[in-house]
């Protein structure tokens, strides 16, 4: 089973610095560039934290330019 | 250069050049071997860095950028920056002067493979992510100079400044100019901003393929817009779900889809309205001044939904912009940089045609949008292809070999891609064969709808199949791809692992759904703060190089190229009130025929329910709510659905779908007994009597191709095919046989059909 997918394992939700939100299995190093902002947690817990905290999918960057232009 | 050995694998090191030169930075590369040790050799790559790169950062950039396209032998050990590469008199690169590496060349590289021996000896995962060891993983790429790259839509704009009176589109009902098209895209934007269309709005596209679809999606993106590519076909609630769900705030039809659409909230413009006419030829045929951010949305493409709701996958103006600069090149378009004619055969609803027809678009082609019924009709195709000269097409395999079954080979004239579906080794040594004498390239293309329409391409040769195997590819310029074990580490070649893919063709995620987006488009352990797409593919590295498809990790299937998560049929099956359980599978049971079979356990005992009914009343309930491509071929009723030992479904213990034939009378002559075995053979049944009806059997449209191809060869007469779909069974099609002379019919206006059934 591919590690993203076990309804059984732990989990943390990871943040880069474009407001993208990632599930990250608690038994791997959180990459470079991601930070934790929930967890760790059972996997529906974690993507409920997504959906109730990743409100617009758009990246930073882009709504920063948006919002320039 | 020949093809060597390194540690056993089998290393071509023209392939490891021309990735070198494939980064941004690089402006020339050289790949040599050099001896290591007495029984060993290794690749040293030399670059010149590109106008105003930097050099002394490049080697270490060129390594990393190489271990994200090439599976780690094929590595160089070193990449040395020169100011210019060494040249004989005769122009040719001098390889015997080139500087050998220095000391420091290969450090860098030696660190490397110091942590692989560490994380070895330790027994750990992946090495480089404690902070007193060397970091070994990938580095983020450096942005390309002048990173500015244009819009699809803005190099149409170009294109249409360069070349205005060359042909744009060719289809059924009329040819379109470069500069007519851009013009009627233009006042068409000009109404859809004064609609309120602009970046991040959808705007639904509910036409059947051709120039008025070409010019809708062109328009939307120059009013800054999303466009949103709706199946009139569809299931009408299904069609409203799809709206709902992207947030569309419009919708271009027809007059005739406006009558079907459902009634709801969102507005719905005719194109063939003449009030719409009357209100568009008034305005300016200029560009709007949109600027849309190079992250900005440019598609919502649905796909099926494992929970049951399909998912719209956002993909974005950068993703789209780097694919068509990166992959038309490494899938054989326009090898001399002449622009050619390119064939569509795919409806605009997938994102499989859009390699042709944006490829088409950004450089001067001729686009030839064939007509619905014309692309399941064998006769048709080969005749068109011929008749038009056309250079590049790209077709889903079953569907090119239903198109191909028997006959001579239906083939372009110079490329043809193979996407949406794994081609099987048998029949590509044949279809190779014959394009090999016909100087036609053949080509696979790879790639998830999550990551811009395909980012591994190959070209196939026989030698590449012949064991059994076939490469989907390697990365092309601007994609990354690797493949990892459940630990999330680097497998080595040869293993299996699950493909994840990174770089700018990643879409944004799934429109308005962040946690499903969340767990597929997950942080990226080798490219800091970027995220990677995990496709649930099991692939492997060949020893070549290249990336093999093994299967998938999960249940999604494809049939005919269309990608199916037999949750979402489960879950409308499972919706029926008769039904108790239900489980959904694709069967091969005729090899090259892939079917969708839906298993149902009726809620009621046996005694008081009559399975036939039920069985249709179950394809019916699926034909209301699910494209045709995902209705069950047949549903087979079971008392209990077989379980493994640990209760998860047997789905190799379940029974291959029985398809009664009628009770008829004998073929009446010779002509009735071919046909009789034609539909047998092609149904994959023992034997069909002439009163029996071809899609009460199984069949589909693709059958309904191959019959077509089977009957030109066996009975050497000719059946359109929308003869089969009119009338379905041996007796009558006979008849018609018996009347046609065996020539190709010609090419007429037929309505347009997508697959119908």
């Amino acid at each position: 089973m591919n590690p993203f997918d076990d309804p059984d394992a732990n989990f943390l939700v990871l943040v880069n610095e474009e407001g993208q939100h990632s599930l990250w299995p608690v038994f791997a190093d959180v990459p470079e560039g991601w930070t934790t902002v929930f967890g760790e947690a059972g996997r529906q817990e974690c993507l409920d934290y997504v959906e109730k905290n990743w409100t617009d999918l758009r990246p930073k960057s882009l709504i920063k330019a948006m919002e320039q232009g | 250069m020949a093809a060597i050995q390194i540690r056993g694998f089998r290393v071509e090191p023209d392939e490891v050049e021309s990735v070198l030169a494939g980064h941004p930075a690089v402006a020339r590369a050289a790949v040599v071997v050099r001896p290591d040790a007495p029984d060993a050799e290794r690749l040293i790559g030399y670059v010149v860095p590109a106008h105003g790169a930097d050099g002394a950062e490049l080697p270490g950039s060129v390594r990393r950028f190489c271990a994200g396209r090439l599976p780690e032998h094929m590595v160089p050990s070193a990449v040395v920056a020169l100011e210019a590469l060494p040249l004989t008199v005769g122009g040719e690169l001098d390889r015997r002067a080139l500087p050998p590496p220095t000391g420091l060349d290969l450090a860098e590289a030696r660190e490397e493979l110091l942590c692989q021996v560490f994380a070895e000896v330790l027994g750990l995962d992946r090495a480089g992510t404690d902070g007193d060891l060397p970091t070994a993983g990938v580095r983020p790429l450096p942005a390309p100079a002048g990173a500015v790259r244009a819009s699809v839509v803005e190099m149409f704009q170009e294109q249409a400044r360069l070349s205005p009176e060359a042909p744009a589109v060719v289809s059924q009902e009329e040819t379109i100019s470069y500069r007519a098209l851009d013009e009627r895209a233009d006042r068409l934007a000009r109404y859809l901003a004064a609609q309120g269309v602009g970046p991040e709005s959808v705007v639904g596209l509910c036409l059947p393929r051709g120039v008025e679809m070409i010019t809708a999606l062109l328009a939307v993106w120059k009013a800054g817009g999303a466009y949103l590519p709706v199946d009139p076909a569809l299931p009408a609630g299904r069609v409203a779900f799809m709206l709902a769900d992207a947030g569309a705030v419009l919708v271009l039809g027809t007059r005739e889809v406006a009558e079907n659409l459902p009634a709801g909230r969102v507005r719905v413009v005719a194109l063939d309205d003449p009030m719409l006419a009357v209100l568009t030829d008034g305005l300016a045929d200029r560009p709007l001044e949109v600027v849309v951010p190079r992250g900005g949305l440019a598609y919502v493409m649905y796909t099926s939904g494992s929970t049951g709701r399909p998912k719209g996958v956002g993909v974005t103006h950068e993703g789209l912009a780097d694919y068509v600069t990166s992959v038309p090149p490494a899938v054989g378009f326009r090898p001399d940089g002449e622009p050619g004619r390119y064939g569509l055969l795919q409806p605009p609803f997938t994102d499989l045609g859009n390699t042709v027809m944006f490829s088409s678009l950004v450089s001067g082609g001729e686009l030839h949008v064939l007509p619905g019924e014309t692309v399941t009709d064998p006769g048709a195709v080969a005749e068109y292809l011929e008749r038009h000269a056309i250079d590049f097409v790209k077709a889903v395999p079953s569907h090119w070999a239903a198109l191909s079954a028997g006959t001579a080979k239906v083939l372009p004239a110079r490329s043809l891609v193979l996407g949406g579906e794994a081609a099987p080794a048998s029949w590509l040594e044949e279809l190779l064969a014959a394009a090999e004498g016909a100087g036609c390239g053949v080509f696979n293309h790879y790639g998830p709808t999550e990551a811009t329409i395909g980012v591994v391409t190959t070209r196939l040769t026989r030698e590449k199949v012949t064991a059994g195997t076939v490469p989907i590819g390697r990365p092309a310029a601007a994609a990354r791809v690797y493949v990892l074990d459940g630990k999330l580490g680097v497998v080595p070649p040869g293993v299996t692992g699950e493909l994840y893919v990174s770089g700018p063709q990643l879409a944004r995620g799934y429109v308005g759904r962040a946690a499903p987006t969340a767990e597929r488009f997950v942080a990226c352990p080798f490219e800091p703060g970027r995220r990677m797409y995990r496709t649930g593919d099991r692939v492997r590295w060949n020893s070549s190089g290249e990336v093999v498809f093994v299967g998938r990790s999960d249940d999604q299937v494809k049939i005919r190229g269309f990608r199916i998560e037999p949750g979402e049929v489960e879950a409308v099956l499972a919706g029926h009130p008769a039904i108790a359980r239900a489980a959904v599978v694709a069967r091969e049971d005729a090899p090259g025929d892939r079917r969708l079979v839906g298993y149902i356990v009726p809620a009621e005992g046996p005694a008081s329910r009559d399975d036939a009914e039920l069985a249709l009343s179950v394809k019916r309930m699926c034909a209301e709510r699910l494209p045709e491509y995902m209705v069950p071929s047949a549903v087979v009723t079971l008392d209990a659905l077989p379980l493994t030992g640990n209760g998860k479904l047997d789905r190799r213990a379940l029974p291959a779908p029985e398809y009664r034939v009628k009770q008829s009378r004998p073929p009446a002559n010779e002509r009735e007994e071919s046909l009789c075995q034609v539909f047998a053979e092609v149904l994959g049944l023992e034997r069909v009597g002439v009163d029996d009806d071809f899609f009460a059997l199984g069949g589909h449209s693709l059958l309904a191709t191959r019959l077509v191809s089977r009957i030109r060869t066996v009975l050497g007469a000719e059946v359109e095919i929308r003869a089969v779909f009119q009338t379905p069974t041996v007796a009558d099609l006979a008849s018609q046989v018996g009347d046609r002379k065996s020539t190709r019919p010609a090419l007429r206006p037929m309505r347009q059909q997508e697959e119908s059934r």
